[in-house]
């Protein structure tokens, strides 16, 4: 008995001791448990602070550069010549390269993006689209650069070829590469797009004596509509930022046309002709880099917003 | 009987069937195409540029005689900027993530940080590329070396390592975290000995393939300010640098003035795609070896 | 979990390995020069400097600063480190002129007085080193049989805004009726300039004058455009020789093709020709002795490496005169 008391003394005893410790430590371990969401929120915070770094920082050198070019000048202006004796800033001739560009290369992506799309969904087996799906993603994963090169020393060629008056730097060859890059994003996006429209909806078309091409256009794209022409949206933000394709084979022409067989310079391929390794700081050309930049950002965010919204607004709901 | 025209049906229904065949094999098409395109791609990359990749190429000096140019200088500055960038954007991306996902509470703040990291996903390149140059070239004053180059990479694949983490992490089934709470674990000893390690090999899969895209990104780097002939290896991040796509460029570029450089772009393509394909490889297999099914 | 922790040291170890394995590699690779090294004066011991050197400016220039800055790492001072860049000479110069700017920028055209005065406002003390000469030379398609000798004034209405020719067969009715399409390096160009300035004598150029960045992009648009017709430095066109042909000019006593030795001061083409320079900053080179080395090494070698660069070398004279500076201002 006596030793059984003795032993129960002990243990409460222990277990006394045990609370203090355990309040000991778990004044340390509330001081730990508070700070920790205070730290990760600072930490997530860099992200919206990376947004307004990036707004502020061309914001304000962009404003510097209106008052140096008046504001209409510059988004109407269709002659730019930042280097020549009497400068010229207008803007067009890069918004016409940056559009002519991302027309062609959504004429590659997107057909064959959603015919892709289209395959993999609907037509493929299993052990097909676990092939052919990783080998997309290389696609996808190539760095710019290699599109580049690519675009540079074959495309263009090849298509001199077809085309004789083809210059040897033209809008023609970087839209088409640019749009074999983007062929893999539009693919995988539609695809997840029409896979999650559910399979009864297929049934009842089959059930009603449908094929499966007639299944596929009347009723998994118009289910997947939504998604797909969102897509659409990212492809062209893609294709519209875009820089090392076209900097490497359209050249540094800024002029205001619309012949694909000549050389045009995008916005992005501007901003690489201006840093041109170390952009000098306070010229108006270098003020213009930043107000170039500003439209290719507002252009691109325009871009992802509408794809956001799209895919979220008309999303049909099953 | 009479309404159904057989024969009428049969040839509309023949048609159809073929129309039905004819666009599997277009839809086919259209998939191989961008499969051929990136064979050809590869076997244009590799015939034109393998004969020029020895040892002396790899751990050589950079130089402007196309015989005795090596890419060390590239490689090591690709190293370095990796060093810079794989513990920023763990550190930034995972605490974000945790963030996020497990203490902010879902409304306005989540709301506005999540929109936020969608947008910054769909900024351009070369946009980071100024912000990198105003902030840290200039404004910091670090000038062009690797410590800047590596911070406006960070931020650039930031949003994506954020998101892959995120998704990693909402892939801890409820009941593990649940079974550590029950047990009196706190938030932040739940997240640290359940949370995170269920969900590091899916972290560290979406920060490999992140990594990869800032191996080859060059545009931001272009903007920055690279020499176009930087002979020393770097030894630092604070040592100026030059980067195996930096050096595509450039040879690329000069391929009119010297034939022979348009090899070197291809010889320094191959080194690149490869180190890629090491990269992606590694992560498909911590994604495949160490994803445990719950 | 073990495994997972026992990974990600594997790949830090892995990592260490590599980056000390590399450490390693480059020091064999420094040491693997030195026999080339004795192919250079050997009469001065040689101290060895550290530290680095940054040039900018012109991309005329540009392979004759990269082939020296080579040689200068790998046999003389393998710890310096000379980085090279071509922004072009006028943006250059903005890199030049600020404080802590670069050591030297590289000029395919003199340094002009707004420029200089730019340097006397941050207290920076110039030096132009004249390097080489260079012939602006007019490139045609290799399938241009009918161009391929013109008079100065032809060229000059080429790409002169109401020069009244838009087609060849404008200057010469035997020519074919098709439409010129003239082209050149951009404003950020000393090329330009020294073809704007001195050449069209400040007239504006055409309006349709395809003008770019990069030489390499005019190399590749003249050897595929049978009308095409471009000016840049002598030494693009000796690199591409294969693939355009130099259009002969006649000043007056025949055709004179460019070449070297029609390239020189009092030369044939002298008309043409201009000097080019690096510009020097004085008190970087008083401040850091490997900036005043490398300099006296560029004017030591310059016509060593003039002709393989396609530039042609400059009078001993001149080079004597820029080295004795340069001694001058050793301590």
């Amino acid at each position: 008995m006596s030793i059984n008391s003795e032993l129960a003394k002990n243990k409460t005893m222990k277990v006394r001791e045990l609370l203090d410790q355990k309040r000991n430590k778990s004044s340390l371990k509330n001081i730990v448990e508070k700070c920790i969401p205070v730290f990760l929120f600072l930490i997530a915070s860099v992200s919206i602070l990376t947004t307004v770094g990036i707004v502020y920082t061309l914001l304000s050198e962009t404003i510097e550069f209106f008052r140096r070019v008046p504001i209409v000048d510059f988004f109407t202006g269709t002659v730019l010549k930042p280097l020549s004796q009497n400068p010229q800033f207008g803007v067009l001739p890069l918004v016409i390269g940056t559009v002519t560009s991302s027309v062609i290369a959504m004429f590659v992506a997107a057909p064959i993006g959603l015919m892709t799309a289209i395959y993999l969904s609907e037509y493929a087996s299993d052990k097909v689209r676990k092939t052919v799906k990783p080998l997309l993603e290389i696609l996808a994963g190539i760095p710019t650069i290699v599109y580049g090169f690519f675009a540079f020393t074959f495309i263009t060629p090849l298509l001199r070829d077809v085309i004789p008056s083809l210059q040897a730097t033209n809008i023609l060859s970087p839209g088409i590469v640019m749009g074999v890059m983007i062929i893999p994003m539009i693919a995988s996006l539609s695809e997840d797009a029409m896979s999650s429209v559910p399979n009864s909806m297929r049934e009842g078309a089959f059930a009603l004596g449908s094929t499966k091409l007639e299944v596929t256009k009347k009723v998994v794209i118009p289910a997947a509509l939504s998604g797909i022409i969102a897509s659409f949206v990212l492809g062209i933000s893609r294709a519209i930022g875009e820089t090392m394709i076209v900097t490497i084979a359209s050249g540094s022409t800024k002029n205001f046309s619309f012949d694909i067989t000549q050389s045009m310079q995008t916005m992005t391929a501007y901003i690489v002709e201006v840093t041109g390794g170390d952009a000098p700081a306070g010229s108006t050309i270098y003020y213009s880099l930043y107000a170039v930049a500003m439209t290719l950002f507002v252009f691109t965010l325009i871009m992802n917003v509408v794809a956001r919204y799209v895919s979220r607004k008309f999303r049909e709901e099953y | 009987m009479e309404h159904v025209n057989q024969t009428k049906v049969m040839r509309r229904m023949n048609f159809r069937l073929f129309k039905n065949s004819l666009s599997k094999y277009i839809f086919l098409l259209a998939t191989l195409f961008g499969l051929v395109v990136l064979a050809i791609l590869i076997y244009r990359v590799v015939s034109q540029g393998i004969a020029w990749i020895d040892l002396d190429f790899i751990t050589g000096k950079l130089s402007t005689q196309p015989e005795r140019a090596g890419i060390m200088g590239a490689i090591l500055g690709t190293f370095w900027l990796m060093l810079v960038v794989a513990p920023v954007t763990m550190f930034f991306g995972v605490g974000t993530a945790i963030y996020l996902e497990i203490y902010a509470k879902k409304g306005r703040l989540q709301g506005i940080i999540q929109t936020n990291i969608a947008n910054l996903a769909g900024v351009p390149s070369i946009v980071y590329g100024i912000l990198g140059l105003t902030v840290f070239v200039r404004v910091m004053d670090f000038g062009n070396v690797i410590l800047a180059g590596g911070l406006t990479m960070s931020l650039l694949i930031l949003p994506i390592v954020i998101v892959a983490s995120q998704e990693a992490i909402r892939a801890v089934p409820q009941h593990l975290s649940e079974a550590s709470y029950g047990m009196g674990a706190t938030k932040w000893q739940t997240i640290k000995n359940v949370i995170l390690p269920v969900s590091l090999p899916g972290i560290m899969t979406g920060a490999i393939l992140s990594l990869s895209r800032a191996i080859g990104e060059t545009a931001p780097l272009v903007v920055i300010g690279i020499p176009a002939l930087l002979m020393p290896f770097p030894g630092g991040i604070l040592d100026k640098f030059t980067v195996l796509p930096m050096q595509i460029y450039y040879w690329t570029l000069d391929s009119s003035l010297v034939a022979e450089y348009a090899n070197l772009a291809a010889a320094t393509i191959i080194v690149l795609l490869v180190a890629l394909l090491i990269l992606n490889s590694s992560a498909i297999v911590i994604r495949n070896k160490f994803q445990r099914k719950y | 979990m073990k495994l997972n922790k026992f990974l990600l040291f594997m790949v830090i170890a892995a990592l260490a390995v590599f980056a000390a394995a590399c450490g390693a590699e480059s020091k064999d690779a420094d040491k693997a020069n030195p026999e080339e090294t004795k192919s250079n004066e050997s009469d001065k011991t040689v101290e060895k400097l550290e530290g680095s050197v940054v040039i900018d400016g012109s991309g005329t220039v540009y392979p004759l600063m990269a082939r020296l800055a080579e040689e200068y790492m790998l046999n003389e001072q393998e710890n310096v480190s000379v980085e090279v860049s071509r922004a072009g000479t006028s943006a250059g110069f903005k890199k030049f002129l600020v404080e802590n700017g670069t050591d030297f920028n590289d000029a395919s055209r003199q340094i002009k007085d707004e420029e200089a005065a730019e340097a006397d406002k941050h207290g920076i003390e110039v030096k132009e080193l004249k390097v080489a000469l260079d012939g602006l030379t007019f490139v045609i398609n290799k399938d241009n049989d009918w161009a391929s000798e013109m008079t100065p004034e032809q060229l000059i209405s080429i790409f002169k805004a109401d020069g009244g020719v838009t087609k060849w067969s404008d200057i010469n009715p035997d020519w074919p009726a098709e439409e010129i399409k003239p082209m050149g390096p951009n404003e950020n160009h000393g090329t330009y300039e020294f073809f704007y300035e001195k050449i069209l004598d400040k007239q504006d150029l055409v309006s349709n004058v395809n003008l770019q960045q990069d030489y390499s992009t005019l190399v590749n648009l003249v050897s595929e455009d049978k009308n095409g017709i471009a000016f840049f430095g002598y030494g693009y066109f000796v690199n591409n020789e294969d693939k355009l042909q130099a259009v002969g000019v006649d000043f007056g006593n025949g055709v004179i093709e460019p070449a070297l030795d029609t390239i020189a001061e009092d030369g044939a083409y002298a008309d043409f020709t201009r000097p080019v320079f690096t510009y020097l900053n004085i008190n970087k080179a008083k401040e850091n002795p490997q900036v005043l080395d490398y300099a006296t090494y560029v004017m030591n070698n310059i016509n060593k490496f003039a002709g393989e660069t396609g530039f042609a070398p400059i009078p001993e004279t001149e080079v004597n005169e820029s080295i004795e500076f340069l001694n001058g201002l050793k301590k």
